[in-house]
């Protein structure tokens, strides 16, 4: 029922942009032709907004499309969407100005067996933290209440996990490929001088590309978990960067995709900043 | 051929003998994920209505080949033996897609060894289909979804027992010594729905009267579509130099939906943009294949419709451009 209200209450609001505010595309979600598949839909006009879905399934990540965009854009944005959105202003890739952030508040997304979907398994952030307009869902929510099981990996077992995922991986770059965060005009696996991969498909490849992918997501991944859904191998990919988050996290007490004031952690120097990164130390 | 009934009480046992002289590959669930793999042992393997999340194509066509290592000393070295193997339970939409890259691989002027070396030491063991999955939209392409004949074998579900009927002597030497029954299964016939997806036309009129960055508005170029399409068959050279002078060359696959597609030394690309490559898969299956080989390359498997991270739907896209060109499909 909430849902539903919520879905009224973004039509009108899509409606009167288009009508008042001149927004040219305003980017939210749609039923695709086969059930339980939720699709982007790029509104143009206010019948097109009559075509918006807003219901637990909604899992895609709309921000990427805004690195598209020129102009006047609308979206509709659930927390992650607005984490991903935030990332971008301090990234200087999106200007704030030519944006209309329809925040909605998120139950959090269910896969289709009403399981909770990736990245909302222990997704606590219900409000997204930017937007022109909020959304309320207006009924009660039920948080997760535990941080999940995989973040309590013994240390010495890291490896061991890393590797049996690292198993599963066929190098297929489309988890990069849907990544928010993963914007670079040329990724270093591409390139060909110097080859960063060897030429056959093995587990020191697989290795190079997750440590390197996450290591460039250190203190940026907004934990959408669009990598995980297209993984055609079922790779717990996020189990890596969710280690390098909370490290960020404790060491720098920064989180990605909060505050679009804030200088990203890697992307600042400090002098007082802890040397455990450097020195290879344990957080305490 | 003949038709056998294999009990499906011995099917384990029988596979498991098999495995003793083939690489058995076949669907096993991994971790909820149905997919083909080396059986390890015969009772993990999985017949089912399930279609496996990936394609078999890579035992045929694998994802990274050795091609040959050559040296400064001079010397060439061509790429390793490929082993006896069995491929089971391939669904006929599959089948269809060996057939189709067969054509592209192993006909004409030039012929890909490698796969051809595989496509002659793999025995094919198909497996039909009870019912369609979401997405599925074989019976609208050529495809029979209970029955195939480009095989060695066909199995058909009949309750205790899978009717294998015979097409090869590859086949036939597969199943001899296990003494099994010969049934009369019926005279069976291929049958294919009228209102086949076709695009019937100019590639001229494709590319200007289609606005194709409309239509793949939505594509984030994540390219799982052409991973675990089981007709996609783009590949790419990749020559890594060793350190002492060697060189060793990979034939790798390549996705249209990336950047680097076609990318050119002098930095030039003609397919640059999303719509490009996206307009490049959609053409090479519906109007290039077919206008080289005779073959629509698209078997209706509906892997990239389920797979899709924002829902692209090929069989919509080709409905559309029907549409907007109002040219209708074949009846």
């Amino acid at each position: 029922m909430s849902f539903e209200t919520q879905k009224n209450e973004i039509i009108k609001i899509c409606k009167k942009l288009f009508k008042e505010e001149g927004t040219k595309v305003i980017i939210g979600f749609a039923q695709s032709e086969v059930e339980g598949i939720t699709t982007p839909l790029f509104m143009r006009t206010a019948e097109d907004a009559e075509k918006l879905k807003w219901d637990s399934q909604c899992t895609p990540n709309l921000a990427k499309y805004l690195l598209e965009k020129r102009g006047k854009v609308g979206i509709v944005a659930k927390t992650c969407d607005a984490r991903a959105i935030v990332m971008y202003l301090v990234e200087q890739q999106i200007k704030r100005d030519e944006l209309y952030i329809i925040g909605v508040e998120c139950p959090g997304m269910k896969n289709n067996d009403a399981t909770a979907s990736c990245g909302c398994e222990a997704c606590k952030m219900r409000i997204p933290p930017i937007y022109d307009v909020l959304v309320k869902y207006n009924a009660e929510i039920t948080l997760p209440d535990s941080e999940e099981a995989s973040n309590t990996v013994a240390i010495e077992d890291n490896l061991k996990k890393f590797q049996d995922e690292m198993k599963k991986c066929i190098l297929c770059y489309s988890c990069r490929q849907v990544c928010y965060g993963c914007y670079c005009k040329s990724c270093f696996v591409d390139m060909n001088v110097p080859n960063w991969l060897p030429g056959e498909i093995s587990e020191g490849a697989k290795m190079i590309f997750h440590l390197g992918r996450a290591m460039h997501l250190a203190g940026r991944c907004v934990e959408c978990g669009a990598c995980e859904r297209v993984c055609p191998s079922g790779v717990n990919i996020r189990y890596l960067i969710k280690e390098i988050t909370k490290f960020t996290k404790e060491l720098y007490a920064y989180e990605a995709g909060i505050d679009p004031e804030e200088t990203p952690a890697l992307a600042v120097f400090n002098p007082n900043d802890s040397e455990a990164a450097m020195s290879g130390s344990e957080v305490q | 051929m003949s038709t056998i009934a294999i009990p499906k009480l011995k099917l384990v046992e029988i596979l498991d003998k098999i495995k003793e002289s083939y690489l058995l590959v076949a669907p096993v669930r991994n971790q909820g994920i149905l997919d083909f793999a080396v059986v390890k042992e015969a009772a993990e393997i999985e017949l089912s209505n399930d279609i496996a999340y990936k394609s078999p194509k890579e035992y045929l066509f694998p994802q990274v080949e050795k091609i040959l290592r050559f040296t400064s000393e001079g010397g060439l070295t061509p790429s390793e033996e490929v082993p006896q193997t069995v491929l089971l339970g391939i669904k006929p939409c599959d089948l269809e897609a060996i057939k189709i890259m067969s054509a592209v691989f192993t006909t004409g002027k030039y012929i890909d060894t490698g796969f051809a070396n595989r496509l002659e030491k793999t025995i094919l063991v198909g497996l039909g289909c009870t019912e369609e999955k979401s997405a599925c939209f074989c019976d609208e392409r050529t495809v029979d979804k209970a029955l195939s004949k480009d095989c060695d074998v066909f199995l058909t579900d009949r309750g205790n027992y899978y009717a294998a009927e015979i097409f090869s002597q590859k086949g036939q030497k597969l199943l001899d010594g296990f003494c099994l029954e010969i049934i009369n299964d019926g005279e069976r016939v291929k049958e294919i729905q009228q209102g086949l997806l076709e695009i019937n036309a100019e590639e001229n009129d494709l590319f200007n009267k289609i606005d194709w960055e409309r239509l793949t508005e939505k594509c984030l170029g994540c390219g799982i579509c052409t991973y675990i399409c089981p007709t996609c068959h783009c590949f790419e050279f990749k020559d890594v130099v060793e350190k002492k002078g060697a060189v060793t060359r990979y034939k790798c696959w390549d996705s249209c939906m990336y950047p680097r597609f076609t990318l050119h030394a002098s930095g030039h690309n003609p397919r640059e943009s999303k719509q490009d490559r996206y307009r490049q898969r959609v053409l090479h299956k519906y109007l290039y294949v077919k206008q080289n080989f005779g073959y629509t390359a698209c078997t209706g498997c509906g892997r990239c419709i389920r797979s899709c991270p924002v829902g692209m739907n090929i069989h919509s896209v080709v409905k559309e451009i029907n549409n907007i060109l109002n040219v209708k499909g074949e009846n």
